[in-house]
């Protein structure tokens, strides 16, 4: 039941949906939304990205249930609003508001954003911005919620050190619960009374208080709370399936890769339990796909028992299985026999180089030949297409090794055409980012210039299958995933600038950043450079062990 | 098993929020709904089945309706009231079944039949006098919609995908009324227009649409206006 102001709130909504893209995204009322009047601990989740992107975010779907399962605390959602309908909110002055009750955000008590990419921050500031909320947690008193964040990128948080109350650092299904029994106990405590009483609870990182932190894992991952009854979008959105995680951390030490290093250690559910939260999410959504998420899905244990067992589960209900994540070199025969049911258009791989040396160089030990048997099996096998991930600017690339990506595809490609088939190979291919936590962490990044020009080599020899991010927003996400705190000012200069939803192409600005980087006297080539070895880094101060 | 396949017409209303999913959408939600309820329904045969369920001409997007139809292929006969009950309990509550019948397996689409549309624009609604820069009192309202109907050319410019062009609705508007409500407390009165058009897959032209060109206004502001397709039926 909604009071009058959710009411007015409401009917002014309705009014203006008419006038902008995919009203859909702002109705809210999806099944297995669960509308709740009122709990001690009121929680937004806030996703800094529009909601076609966000409701595809498993950790969400997964926080959502456990927080409203709580008696005594219930969990909203608010994402990114599209660009026409920030002007129309702005136009008729209506503040940014949760999907389940049309509340403002302010009159939550936490407002829990997650930080998956660094193209979303701006978006942070956008949000909190339209929503009336001091941007800098010097200034939020007493009377605003505490603003807090979890996600990949709070691996190293300092960039946005000075926005947030506090950071999460790790895997957030039981830390949410310390989050709220401490919370309830401390809310009627001043500002710095209540962050402080959250310094004791392991994980959470609260940059007023300076200390080394430890990242967060659920031990027994076997049995810890899935997510088994997300909302189902009116819409349709990304990833548009049930999802659930089959395994966490990976046990293979490439180089370049952050996710490998902080989601270890390796866990994996067993089959049974897999099976039990499949069937309960299709009763609960209706979805007619189940994605079994993981970061490599032929390292799971008996990885062809677990795909039979799907399909002989779900196959005769219509229930189609996606595995998104399959590692080259333990791609068999077996495994393809055992794919085939899956309906895949094509297969995924990631070499991302083109020679061997460079390869065994980020430690991705295959072969350019391994690569080509299993080209071999995946064609036998039926399949038309594959797409194939590459990274370019890793270290001691030289040009030569971007030019043997294009002799590799053709490799490929003549292999397909032996068997008188006529196969498609498509790429994806991005700039290497020095990420913290990983080997790489002290190299320095390729420049903008050298990037661009083996980016274009590759569009110019392999046309239109070639799909590329574009450097400049790689510069921008290295940036800030190697930052420190200064950077948490020229975010905000950027967003007065006029800087948003940079993770998109369409308002996506260069020239926009570089202006902010100059406004605040800030190098950003400064973060991107070779760190010394004895160099104390932003990140340090989170431990992954 | 083949013999046992039967074809449930449904009735349902879509209102309030659900009036902003598109028809794609509706689909997707049924499929779904369906497929919670448990419903024994059919599913389409190649690489993406889906469940057998058919629709007369989508409701465009914005658009209340009380009087939409489905037609399920399910794989066996279920009480009417059954079905409804069971799948009403996973449909959102801004959608209502209102009745269920079954009908011949090959009786004609619900796109070759229903070519009849009744709607109703409340104009003003809500949008008292200061707020609606449209409501100059009815009387010009009334002139021009009178003007229309009796005028034998009846060609509005109408954009479709291919560009802009002059199209003749002489064929596709049975109806269009103005009635006023009396007027209420305070001195002010709610105005309905109603329309009857023929709607088909050949000419598919937006009744808001034709009402703007109607009445001369732009598209953008008759958008705040609230239209009801109150009834579908064969002509």
């Amino acid at each position: 039941m909604l009071n009058n102001k959710q009411k007015e709130l409401k009917y002014s909504m309705m009014k203006i949906f008419p006038y902008v893209t995919k009203p859909g995204r702002y109705l809210g009322n999806e099944i297995n939304s669960v509308h709740k009047e009122n709990a001690d601990v009121k929680i937004v989740l806030a996703f800094p990205d529009v909601y076609e992107v966000g409701m595809s975010y498993l950790g969400f779907k997964i926080l959502y249930e456990i927080i409203n399962s709580r008696t005594d605390s219930l969990a909203e959602r608010v994402y990114a609003p599209w660009p026409d309908m920030l002007e129309e909110l702005n136009k008729n002055n209506v503040p940014l508001f949760s999907l389940e009750s049309w509340r403002p955000l302010r009159d939550f008590d936490i407002v829990g954003f997650t930080l998956q990419s660094e193209l979303c921050f701006t978006n942070v500031v956008l949000m909190l911005e339209y929503s009336g909320i001091p941007v800098l947690a010097k200034d939020r008193n007493e009377k605003e919620p505490l603003i807090i964040a979890g996600g990949s990128c709070c691996f190293n948080p300092e960039p946005l050190a000075e926005i947030f109350d506090f950071f999460v650092i790790g895997e957030g299904e039981e830390i949410i619960n310390e989050i709220i029994d401490v919370y309830k106990k401390n809310k009627d405590k001043n500002r710095v009374e209540l962050l402080k009483s959250f310094v004791r609870i392991e994980g959470i990182y609260v940059p007023s208080f300076y200390d080394v932190i430890k990242k967060r894992i659920v031990s027994d991952f076997e049995n810890a709370p899935a997510s088994i009854k997300p909302p189902v979008p009116y819409i349709n959105i990304v990833h548009d399936r049930f999802t659930l995680e089959i395994m966490r951390g990976c046990r293979w030490n490439c180089r370049f890769c952050m996710s490998g290093n902080t989601c270890k250690p390796v866990r994996a559910r067993s089959i049974n339990t897999l099976i039990e939260i499949g069937k309960l999410g299709i009763k609960n959504t209706g979805y007619d796909e189940i994605s079994l998420l993981s970061l490599n899905t032929a390292d799971y244990k008996n990885a062809e028992n677990l795909i039979s067992e799907f399909t002989k589960t779900f196959h005769k209900d219509n229930v189609s299985i996606s595995l998104p994540s399959l590692r080259i070199d333990l791609f068999s025969k077996e495994i393809a026999c055992s794919i085939r049911k899956l309906r895949k258009p094509g297969l995924t791989f990631a070499p991302e180089t083109g020679t061997d040396r460079l390869r065994k160089a980020i430690n991705k030990n295959i072969s350019n030949d391994e690569l080509f048997n299993i080209a071999d099996v995946v064609f036998d096998s039926g399949w038309n297409l594959i797409k194939l991930y590459f990274m370019v600017g890793l270290p001691t690339e030289t040009f030569s090794d971007v030019e043997k990506i294009v002799h590799l595809i053709k490799k490929i490609k003549d292999i397909g055409k032996a068997k008188n088939r006529n196969v498609q190979i498509h790429l994806g291919v991005a700039a290497f980012i020095p990420k913290p936590h990983t080997y790489f962490q002290f190299h320095s990044m390729d420049s903008l210039s050298n990037l661009k020009e083996k980016i274009n080599f590759l569009i110019k020899k392999l046309g239109e299958n070639v799909k590329w991010h574009n450097p400049e927003q790689s510069f921008i996400e290295a940036v800030f995933a190697r930052g420190d705190r200064k950077l948490s000012a020229c975010l905000i200069s950027a967003y007065k600038l006029g800087c948003k939803f940079d993770a998109w192409n369409e308002y996506f600005n260069f020239e926009l950043w570089q202006k902010a980087f100059k406004e605040c006297s800030i190098d950003p080539l400064f973060y991107l450079r070779e760190r010394k070895s004895d160099e104390v880094l932003p990140w340090s101060i989170i431990k992954l062990s | 098993m083949e013999h046992n396949k039967v074809k449930l017409r449904v009735k349902f209303t879509k209102e309030n929020l659900l009036r902003f999913i598109s028809h794609l959408d509706l689909v997707n939600l049924f499929c779904r709904a369906v497929r919670r309820a448990n419903i024994p329904i059919e599913y389409s045969s190649g690489y993406n089945p889906r469940p057998k369920i058919g629709f007369s001409f989508a409701l465009p997007l914005g658009m209340v309706s009380l009087s939409e139809y489905a037609d399920f292929i399910l794989l066996e006969k279920l009480d009417e009231k059954i079905f409804i009950e069971s799948l009403s309990k996973e449909l959102p509550e801004d959608m209502r079944l209102l009745n269920a019948n079954y009908v011949l397996l090959n009786s004609p689409s619900l796109t070759s039949t229903l070519n009849l549309a009744k709607y109703e624009v409340i104009i003003g609604q809500g949008d008292r006098q200061g707020d609606c820069p449209l409501f100059w009192g009815l009387s010009p309202f009334k002139d021009k919609l009178d003007k229309f109907m009796n005028n034998p050319d009846k060609t509005v410019l109408h954009r479709s995908k291919k560009g802009i062009k002059k199209t003749d609705i002489s064929d596709i508007i049975k109806d269009i009324n103005l009635i006023q409500d009396e007027d209420d407390a305070e001195g002010i009165a709610d105005a309905v227009i109603t329309m009857q058009l023929k709607i088909s897959d050949k000419k598919n032209i937006r009744p808001q649409e034709i009402l703007a060109a109607i009445l001369n206004i732009s598209e953008k502001d008759i958008l705040r206006w609230s239209f009801t397709r109150t009834e579908l039926s064969i002509e």
